[in-house]
């Protein structure tokens, strides 16, 4: 080390790494409680549940008689004569909610991006949807769609597109449909939210320069908007792939996961499958299948947006 | 006319034509986003004389309170709705107790780790609920926890935590440093300058966090679902939820959907208050990075 720097040298070792280490010493103590309560009731529980899905535990017999099954869980959902329809709902029930989501809440961001009259009025009612707790929307929409007095029948027969009162949960069609308009209805905010967050952010030159050019409202989405909110978009996509796949709520208060199985989601598998049938290995494993497509989709979603690179 | 000046003839038709279609489109959405609370509350106030029957009216006539009176009279909606105001508060309070130093070491204090830790609560948001629920059923069960506020509120904790730490962070970190220097070239520590300055001017985060973790834990299915059995713990979101499929009141709807206003009343009120942190709370950690 050569002597000019000495006084620098002198002055870093001095001040620097003791106030630093002093500094990082004081910050880890005050997130010490945090850090308590989430190794012991998320870290804890994640590699407790992954272990269990390697065990054949019961609910109703003690943990400490389940024997090591290795993936035997795993192979026994794969064969599982329900698993084709259970990955046929999971796949409605991801795709359709996320699809109607982000339609519902992109189509909302534009209109409401535009400049209008009480735009910040109409901007909150778009919002109020959020406010209704779960339990509450599920009970609404399942008085909308009541077989013998829901307003939907009564509508429908009105304007005469049905003859008779229909049951909205015997046919798999009309079931998902009424799920995931439930679900849109419900959950939309948070698309709409990001993306009017995305369209804001496009600076107004560039759209003005476009339209000084002549771009129609067409040109303009595809060439201007389009581009510009991709990023925004992938995130929203992502996140609510993530969450859709994970959720539990929606399906369960609205119907069970049935009639039958004919609704049932992984979701509420897993619960049904420790709670309903003690198989709690089972269970495991099934929760096991989506904390892997969760992680890789979360790591996706971390590129995407650059926490992680 | 020079062409120019028709191009921008033309481009103010099409512009005002979009905005009629628009307007047109925003209207219908609005609609329908607003039809199932007006549904709800309207439902509510009907007798059931008018509640089933083949020709709905739009607006009721005449208004009762009666299934109003059912609702408050079901003791099985009566006490979930205190156990929900008891859980909720007591979880409120804890996490945002726990994240406030947490989230401001965070916010201001530099450390190795510091970065990887924030993608880790994140990444907490991400876990499936379902497979987190089984070992904490057991847990909660083993210690004796199983249908007790402290066993829910202690599971909830597992999601209000992460999330009040990412929700206070980022707050913290727009509130202006100068003022903690000032107290600090002042003499006080940085223990004091957070105590007694930044906590002071926090106080109103710290009220919006805490009223965004007392809505999610209103909200819950799933842990009450798993961690409670009895009326005299279940929260109101479940034993609402429980009530459509008991024969005993499935034929009121009246009734159950006055609960179901119940149940949202304090979220809207709450809400109403929280509008300005609204987006931010929604945005969170997630697509804002």
């Amino acid at each position: 080390m050569s002597q000019d720097h000495g006084p620098v040298v002198r002055l870093a070792v001095r001040v620097g790494p003791p106030g630093r280490t002093l500094e990082a010493a004081a910050g880890w103590a005050l997130l010490a409680p945090s850090l308590v309560v989430l190794l012991l009731i998320v870290a804890w529980p994640l590699v407790q549940g992954i272990r269990l899905s390697f065990y054949d535990a019961h609910l109703l017999r003690p943990l400490s008689l389940a024997a090591w099954v290795g993936v035997a869980n795993y192979l026994r959902f794969a064969t599982d004569p329900n698993v084709l329809p259970y990955l046929r709902n999971q796949v409605i029930w991801v795709v359709g909610s996320v699809a109607g989501e982000v339609a519902l809440g992109f189509v909302l961001a534009l209109i409401l991006n535009r400049d209008m009259r009480y735009r910040a009025f109409w901007r909150s009612i778009a919002l109020l949807p959020w406010a209704m707790p779960i339990a509450a929307t599920a009970l609404i929409w399942q008085w909308i769609f009541n077989a013998e007095w829901g307003i939907a029948n009564y509508t429908l027969r009105q304007i005469g597109v049905l003859q008779d009162n229909i049951s909205w949960y015997t046919t798999p069609w009309r079931l998902w449909l009424v799920l995931l308009t439930t679900n849109a209805w419900r959950h939309f905010p948070f698309a709409y939210v990001s993306l009017l967050a995305g369209l804001q952010a496009i600076p107004r030159e560039v759209v003005e320069a476009a339209e000084i050019d002549g771009a129609g409202p067409m040109a303009m989405f595809r060439t201007i908007t389009l581009p510009l909110i991709r990023p925004v978009l992938w995130a929203v996509v992502l996140l609510l792939t993530i969450w859709r796949m994970n959720d539990f709520s929606m399906i369960w208060t609205m119907t069970r996961g049935g009639p039958g199985i004919d609704s049932m989601t992984f979701a509420p598998l897993v619960y049904v499958t420790a709670f309903n049938y003690f198989r709690l290995g089972q269970a495991a494993a099934i929760g096991g299948i989506m904390l892997a497509i969760s992680l890789t989709l979360t790591m996706l979603y971390l590129r995407r947006t650059r926490m992680v690179v | 006319m020079s062409p120019w000046l028709d191009a921008v003839a033309g481009w103010r038709a099409r512009r005002r034509l979009g905005g009629a279609l628009a307007y047109a489109v925003l209207l219908a959405l609005l609609a329908w986003l607003l039809f199932p609370y007006f549904w709800m509350v309207t439902t509510s106030l009907r007798p059931s004389d008018k509640i089933f029957t083949p020709t709905p009216q739009f607006l009721p006539r005449p208004l009762t309170l009666e299934n109003y009176v059912w609702a408050f009279g079901e003791e099985t909606f009566r006490r979930p709705l205190w156990n929900s105001a008891v859980t909720a508060t007591a979880t409120a309070l804890l996490s945002v107790g726990l994240s406030a130093i947490g989230a401001y070491s965070l916010a201001r204090y530099r450390y190795r780790g510091k970065q990887p830790l924030i993608t880790t609560l994140l990444i907490t948001q991400m876990l499936p609920g379902t497979l987190l629920v089984l070992p904490i059923f057991l847990l909660i069960n083993r210690i004796g926890l199983y249908n007790t506020y402290t066993g829910v509120v202690l599971a909830f904790t597992s999601f209000t935590v992460p999330y009040s730490l990412v929700l206070l962070r980022s707050f913290f970190v727009e509130l202006p440093v100068e003022l903690e220097e000032q107290a600090m070239v002042d003499g006080c520590s940085r223990l004091r300058a957070f105590v007694y300055v930044v906590l002071p001017l926090a106080l109103p985060v710290l009220a919006a966090v805490m009223l965004f973790d007392f809505v999610w834990v209103w909200n819950d299915i799933l842990w009450n679902t798993t961690l409670t059995r009895s009326t005299d713990r279940v929260g109101a979101s479940v034993a609402l939820n429980n009530l459509t499929t008991d024969v005993r009141v499935v034929a009121n709807w009246g009734g159950i959907l006055a609960q179901g206003v119940l149940i949202t009343l304090p979220i809207a009120v709450i809400f109403a208050f929280l509008q300005r942190y609204l987006v931010g709370a929604l945005t969170a950690g997630a697509v804002k990075g």
